[in-house]
């Protein structure tokens, strides 16, 4: 490589060393990682082992090319990137004639266009069934009128229990899971509740809300509730985008980026003492679609 | 001569923390059997009223409260409060175990609220636990149990340190901004206790964890711990050794 | 055919030619074997002799590429573990927390990567490290590109692969991190289901077909799982092959120096300098990721549980890169458009219209620098930033707008940090994302024009080429008339 009137390089010992440590501990890195997978350590000697021979191999590879036998500092001239006159007239003549060719069979050209429309037509059907096709269900949910109201582990609610500020996720009974009749149920002092809510269908300070945000469909389960003063607090905020929503007042939006109230459940007690479901929600759950304003 | 001058500095600065840390702040030592009605009237009245009904402006009243949420919020620190209307956080007790037990039974005396609840993690399910909490409390403690902001300017704490008992009374009472749980039975707590001191034990928000923050805390990571370092890398491989200033080597391409 | 002359003129020939031919060792006789066939001289002359220039900022794109190949690796080797189905089963793996729960087949089976194959979650995590560090290196090559103006003529079209390559990434890591069915990607499947159905006329119908049905039916992850492990790594290696054939093709550009024109291209040959280097990056690369992979939990699901009905997690958060897109989610104000029965959504406004500006914006970067800068000549050689100030400042403004929203999409975490509401911070991030990409502009410009006129210690000295013009006057040259100088010397000194 050296032709006469260049420099000579200086032969770089602390970057062999480098390389050659590099390379060792590379070596004992595999090593290393395999008698980790070996010995059941697959946290930290396999992954560290691993981690070593990787970064040793590419260390030394770099000082091998940097500082030892590779580097250099070459010219290359660019081509231009142009097309010369004659083939750019070549091409535009090969178009031509393409375009010539085309236009005496308008009627192929225009048969052929038509059969690949028809085509895809064709595959419509089956790229169909994928999915079927919506007929109003995201409109309905499992709950009716009598309905009764039961917690994730089937136990149902009663009307009586004494506990204010309490809250608890419910489902129809013999729904338990469906997604989109979960529910989140609050007990508030009735006092409280503004005359929204009491329309909607509060029962003795129970109040029903559809738990899924009407947003952008995530679980509203955090209800921040402090009643001691002057700093009460009533609020049920959804974790995802944080938007808040008034327990008290018909769950109304104030704050964070949801701008419909959450659908209230209208209650009622069964004959044991039991809550139970007044009717259906009045609107459809959760996010909507265009047309569902 | 300096060594004269610092070591009446020093010793004064050993007494004023010895004496301090004794006290641990506000509570007066006691000696001997303690009196809850005396000790109440001297640290809590001045918020919440001698007869514990509550003194306008500064605390609420206790007569519901029980011996559940007494016993929670002395052995959590969060009472005392330094100022009315602070958000309560967990701190070092304030109390010793004899003066916790004596004001417990105080103001448990003041009306019927919930005694301490009767927490056994060993008869919880594991399973059912991890389900109820991911139910229940993972929208505001966090899946990994860090915590966090809820609204209003509230926190939900880090439950890194809860006992199981403090599991049990917290899901009773609901102190602070929390909900109360009536419709979990003995049994659930069992479960809820017995997971979450599980997480307690396999660290889940330890610093390999990023504090079991989550998404936003390993993307932090990636592009300080691993971008940063790869970047310095490209710098180091990227730079000729021998400068601008090398031999020029001219080589043409072949066109 | 060969009749016997030809025949004999065939057979001697060989030997006539080895007896030419000097002795060779194997591997060299090896290689010669191939090349006879397949004819070498375009592997001497274009292929080994190809210059690449040096600079550091121009080897993250290729950390991009070795990601992507601990991506390849380590995903294979996930795929013949994970069950890419929402079929229920029962957990019996180590995880105690989980035994005996009811669990999709997907979110057993990265739970039983994890727990029950040795050195599996070595493995998965390096997986999912790889894909974080993935994206943050195309950005970070996307914004060298973007602000050395690499993108101009004749490299328009492989900006677009860029981007596209960009949204590809983007999407392999969304459907990569939905496929364990966990909480907090069911979540972020829920979300993305309320965006699709939010979209006006097709919205439901095009859940209907995506999900097969209402939310969540039993087909996502199934139809997710193709999607992540052929479609799209088929179409990135596609769109990568283009990308590279083009940079092979045009050449890479470089910064200006002493010696560099328009015209050449000077660094290090492909081989063997810049290709050892190359390969030694890529192990480095591969390093990084290994020992985060070892040293550090990375999407712990089995914290998060499996994806149920009814629950929900604080700090629900997406993988960083689409952060911009929760941001865009949390900070967009309560507005909706209705007409009656019909609505614009909010999510409309959050979800498909930032996000679509952002990209759409980002594809027609080339055209929008021609239109301003009225400039279509050839650029091989690049500007430093400040070169181009107005480019910069707009670069620098659309960069913090996304970066407000970013930071935006952590807005509970800083509130908890912060100890301050949520609203208060929202607030604050709302006012700033509008208020802070002119002041970012208007600053930016300033400081690159401050940064012209002081003469570097950088490698291109600000020489200040006095240009006289037709009046009589002296000014500073313009870059145009400082090139055209250029370009007049090296033909006047013949090339």
């Amino acid at each position: 490589m050296t032709a006469p009137g260049e420099t000579v390089r200086r032969p770089n010992v602390r970057a062999y060393r480098a390389a050659v440590v590099s390379f060792v501990i590379a070596t004992a890195g595999g090593i290393a990682a395999a008698i980790g997978y070996a010995t059941d350590n697959t946290g930290d000697l396999l992954g560290l082992g691993l981690a070593a021979a990787l970064f040793g191999i590419g260390f030394g590879l770099v000082c091998w090319a940097k500082y030892l036998d590779f580097d250099e500092h070459a010219v290359q001239e660019r081509e231009p990137l142009v097309t010369t006159p004659a083939a750019r007239e070549e091409l535009h003549e090969e178009l031509q004639t393409t375009g010539a060719a085309l236009g005496r069979r308008k009627l192929l050209v225009g048969l052929l266009g038509v059969s690949f429309v028809s085509l895809v037509v064709g595959f419509v059907g089956p790229i169909g069934s994928l999915g079927p096709k919506p007929r109003g269900e995201r409109a309905r949910t499992p709950w009716r009128a009598g309905s009764r109201l039961v917690s994730l582990d089937g136990t149902p609610i009663e009307l009586a229990a004494t506990t204010f500020d309490q809250l608890v996720t419910v489902f129809p009974e013999g729904h338990l899971g469906v997604d989109d009749s979960q529910v989140v149920l609050l007990r508030m002092p009735p006092e409280l509740l503004t005359q929204r809510t009491i329309d909607g269908g509060s029962l003795q300070g129970w109040v029903a809300y559809s738990k899924i945000c009407t947003h952008a469909g995530c679980s509203v389960g955090l209800f921040g509730v402090d009643n001691r003063p002057p700093d009460t607090l009533r609020q049920l905020v959804c974790p995802c985008h944080q938007s808040v929503f008034d327990p008290l007042d018909g769950a109304e939006p104030h704050g964070g980026p949801a701008t419909r109230s959450l659908p209230q459940l209208p209650l009622d007690v069964d004959g044991q003492g039991y809550l139970i479901a007044k009717g259906p929600f009045d609107r459809v759950v959760g996010p909507v679609a265009w047309n569902e304003a | 001569m300096k060594l004269l001058l610092a070591a009446p500095a020093v010793a004064a600065a050993v007494v004023g923390l010895v004496s301090f840390g004794a006290v641990g702040g506000s509570a007066a030592p006691q000696q001997g059997p303690v009196d809850g009605g005396d000790l109440f009237l001297a640290q809590c009245a001045g918020c919440h009223g001698a007869d514990g009904k509550g003194i306008e402006g500064r605390g609420p009243g206790l007569t519901d409260e029980g011996a559940a949420a007494a016993d929670f919020v002395l052995r959590t620190g969060r009472m005392p409060l330094p100022q009315p209307h602070m958000e309560a956080e967990r701190t070092r007790p304030r109390f010793t175990e004899d003066q916790i037990v004596a004001l417990v039974e105080h103001v448990a005396s003041f009306g019927d609220g919930p005694p301490i609840p009767d927490v056994d993690p060993a008869r919880g399910d594991l399973t059912r636990g991890a389900s109820l909490y991911q139910l229940n409390c993972a929208a505001c403690h966090v899946a990994s149990g860090a915590g966090a902001a809820i609204g209003g300017g509230r926190n939900a704490p880090d439950l890194m340190e809860a006992t199981a008992t403090e599991i049990g009374e917290a899901v009773r009472i609901g102190p602070g901004a929390m909900p109360r749980f009536a419709t979990l039975s003995d049994r659930d707590v069992d479960d809820i206790a017995a997971y979450i001191l599980d997480m307690q034990r396999r660290r889940t928000t330890a610093p390999e964890d990023f504090g079991g923050v989550g998404p936003v805390a390993e993307g932090l990571a990636a592009w300080l711990l691993a971008l940063l370092p790869i970047i310095a890398l490209t710098r180091w491989i990227g730079r000729p050794h021998e400068g601008r200033d090398a031999p020029v080597d001219e080589t043409a391409e072949a066109s | 055919m060969t009749d016997g002359a030809e025949s004999a003129e065939v057979e001697t020939s060989p030997d006539a030619a080895t007896a030419r031919r000097p002795r060779r060792g194997l591997v060299e006789r090896y290689i010669d074997s191939v090349t006879d066939r397949l004819g070498a001289d375009s592997l001497t002359g274009k292929v080994l002799r190809k210059v690449f220039p040096n600079h550091f900022s121009f080897l993250w794109g290729e950390v991009a590429l070795y990601c992507f190949v601990v991506l390849l690796i380590t995903g294979t080797y996930l795929t013949f573990f994970f069950e890419g189905s929402q079929q229920r089963l029962v957990y019996h793996g180590s995880y105690r927390p989980l035994e005996g729960a009811e669990v999709s087949a997907a979110y057993e089976s990265v739970m039983r990567i994890s727990y029950d194959v040795k050195g599996g979650l070595l493995i998965r995590q390096m997986h999912h490290w790889a894909a974080l560090v993935f994206i943050g290196a195309i950005a970070l090559h996307m914004a060298r590109i973007f602000f050395t103006g690499a993108f101009r003529r004749p490299r328009e079209i492989n900006w677009v692969v860029g981007v596209l390559l960009l949204i590809l990434a983007l999407a392999a890591g969304f459907t990569g991190y939905s496929l364990p069915d966990d909480l907090l990607s069911g979540s972020g499947l829920r979300i993305t289901q309320a965006i699709i159905l939010a979209i006006p006329f097709v919205g439901e119908r095009l859940t209907y077909l995506i999900f097969g049905g209402e939310w969540p039916g039993t087909d996502i992850i199934g139809r997710l799982y193709p999607v992540h492990i052929l479609l799209i790594p088929a179409a990135i290696v596609a769109l990568l092959g283009v990308h590279l054939a083009l940079v092979w093709r045009q050449k890479h550009t470089q910064f200006r120096g002493p010696g560099r024109t328009e015209r050449n291209v000077i660094g290090l040959r492909v081989w063997p300098g810049f290709a050892i280097k190359s390969i030694g990056l890529m192990f480095l690369v591969a390093g990084v990721i290994t020992a985060m992979g070892a040293l550090f939990h990375v999407n712990a699901i089995w914290l998060y549980g499996p994806y149920d009905v009814g629950a929900a997690t604080s700090y629900s958060q997406p993988d960083w890169y689409i952060g911009f897109l929760e941001g865009s989610l949390r900070l967009m104000p309560p507005w909706e458009i209705r007409i009656g029965d019909f609505m614009i959504n909010n999510l409309v406004f959050s979800a498909v219209l930032v996000p679509g500006v952002i990209f759409s914006g980002l594809i027609v970067v080339p055209w929008i620098e021609r239109h301003f800068t009225k400039d279509d000549r050839e650029h091989h050689l690049l500007d430093r930033p400040r070169d181009a100030p107005h480019r910069t400042a707009a670069g620098v403004a659309s960069t913090a707008f996304v970066a407000v929203l970013f930071v935006g999409g952590a807005q509970d975490i800083i509130a908890t940090t912060l100890r301050v509401s949520i609203g208060h911070v929202t607030t604050v991030l709302q006012i700033t994302a509008v208020v802070l990409p002119p002041i970012a502009y208007f600053a930016t410009y300033r400081i690159c024009r401050a940064l012209q006129t002081r003469p570097g210690p950088d490698r291109t000295e600000r020489a200040g080429v006095i240009v006289r013009d037709a009046g009589g006057g002296y000014h500073e040259a313009t870059e145009r008339e400082e090139e055209e100088a250029e370009t007049a010397a090296s033909v006047g000194a013949g090339e």
